[in-house]
């Protein structure tokens, strides 16, 4: 019996493996939406000026230990290797910051251990954070949609986006988000990489948790082969209601548009636009517009 | 014999209903695939300007799940929710009214489901009030 489970299990990870996506909502209740409680232990630190992640989250303040760092040299050289503990704010010694934690991370109080990280060149440390210079973008342009969007970087344990370019003289600029990657919500650790790192890259922690399942993805046209782009004709719209968030009806008018002949089937783009109040048999009730393709 | 059964649940049972169910999810297949996704958010000013937004400034207002998966979107990413994405476009464009002062607002969702097949498109338009 356990045989024929495990021979089932293995075909049914094959089809898994080989199958196409499409039509898959990812998550389900196997992945918790909120499974990231306690990731981070709250929001210090968060601007770069408080102090670390985890600090509020691993209190533990009615400890054993009692106070006066009576920690040994053991218990601080593991502190200063921690990358999630309690400990004062960090500060920045040059262009390093130090990070500092308790060696008796129970009481969180008592001696400091100490390790210093370097913001490198394209940052400067500045109240315990790096923040990158803003150097980095430099293109010249016509229009502010020549500028694009440049990848986000790391502004210490922060991640800094750029959006919404401008060209002023044929030079690009960008307005800067800096993106807290260490919450509770993001489950995140810090930034690597230019993307928060996660918990879910770990294999202990919580995990960053998937979003919600919703069954309702707007209609596919119906499958038609091809031998050039003219052979597909435009599906009839058709009518999408999703879930917008406090659970308003967004009713949509669905079009397909910009055939094209891929692999001998036809592909079209969809165009979802917003219907005033509500759609159906492919036609905005709330202007009686019919649904046809821009 | 309970482990037998334990083993039929979690092996067997279990991600044959969540196929049945359309989703698949709990037969963990959306870490089995390659389907990559990228968003392009255009915002139109009431003067017709057209401005190109950060996906991540649509973070307030969806849920922290989802939110996270906003960071860095603007570019392919081979993360498990290419299709979550396509479920809530209009209501996430809709999110991007609030991000400015804006006519419109244009969310285009590119998503590849694997590493061979083309492009899907999906693009959700909506005018801001």
């Amino acid at each position: 019996m356990v045989a024929l489970t495990g021979a089932l299990l293995f075909a049914l990870r094959i089809g898994g493996c080989q199958a196409n996506s499409e039509g898959v909502v990812p998550n389900t209740a196997g992945f918790p939406n909120a499974g990231t409680a306690g990731a981070s232990g709250g929001g210090g630190g968060m601007a770069g000026t408080g102090g670390k992640p985890g600090t509020s989250g691993m209190a533990g303040t009615g400890g054993v230990a009692g106070t006066g760092g009576v920690a040994s040299a053991a218990d601080c050289e593991r502190a200063a290797a921690l990358v999630v503990g309690c400990g004062p704010a960090d500060t920045c010694a040059g262009n390093s910051i130090v990070h500092a934690y308790y060696c008796d991370q129970t009481s969180c109080t008592g001696s400091v251990a100490t390790r210093q990280s370097i913001c490198g060149d394209n940052a400067t440390c500045v109240k315990g954070s790096c923040y990158a210079r803003t150097v980095t973008p430099t293109k010249t342009c016509e229009i502010p949609l020549d500028c694009g969007l440049p990848p986000s970087v790391c502004a210490g344990r922060e991640l800094l986006s750029f959006s919404d370019p401008s060209c002023d003289e044929g030079q690009c600029h960008w307005k800067q988000l800096l993106n807290i990657c260490s919450t509770k919500d993001f489950g995140a650790v810090g930034c690597g990489s230019g993307e928060c790192a996660t918990h879910s890259m770990q294999t202990s922690g919580p995990q960053i948790g998937m979003p919600s399942a919703d069954p309702m993805q707007p209609p596919t046209p119906p499958a038609a082969a091809c031998a050039k782009a003219s052979d597909c004709s435009l599906p009839p719209p058709s009518c999408f209601r999703s879930q917008a968030p406090g659970n308003l009806a967004n009713d949509a008018l669905v079009s397909y548009v910009n055939p094209a002949c891929t692999a001998g089937a036809c592909v079209w783009q969809i165009d979802l636009t917003q219907c005033g109040t509500s759609c159906a048999a492919g036609v905005c009730a709330a202007d009686g517009a019919a649904g046809t393709a821009p | 014999m309970g482990h037998v059964v334990a083993g039929l649940v979690a092996c067997l049972l279990l991600p044959a209903y969540s196929y049945a169910r359309g989703e698949g999810g709990l037969a963990w297949r959306m870490f089995s695939t390659s389907d990559s996704f990228r968003l392009r958010l255009l915002a139109t000013d009431r003067t017709g300007h057209v401005h190109l937004l950060n996906p991540v400034e649509l973070s307030s207002g969806v849920e922290p799940a989802l939110r996270a998966y906003l960071q860095g979107a603007e570019r392919f990413r081979s993360w498990p929710v290419g299709s979550a994405f396509q479920a809530r476009l209009p209501a996430l464009a809709r999110l991007g009214c609030a991000t400015g002062r804006y006519a419109s607002v244009e969310l285009t969702l590119e998503r590849s489901p694997n590493l061979d097949a083309p492009l899907q498109v999906t693009r959700a338009r909506v005018s801001c009030p």
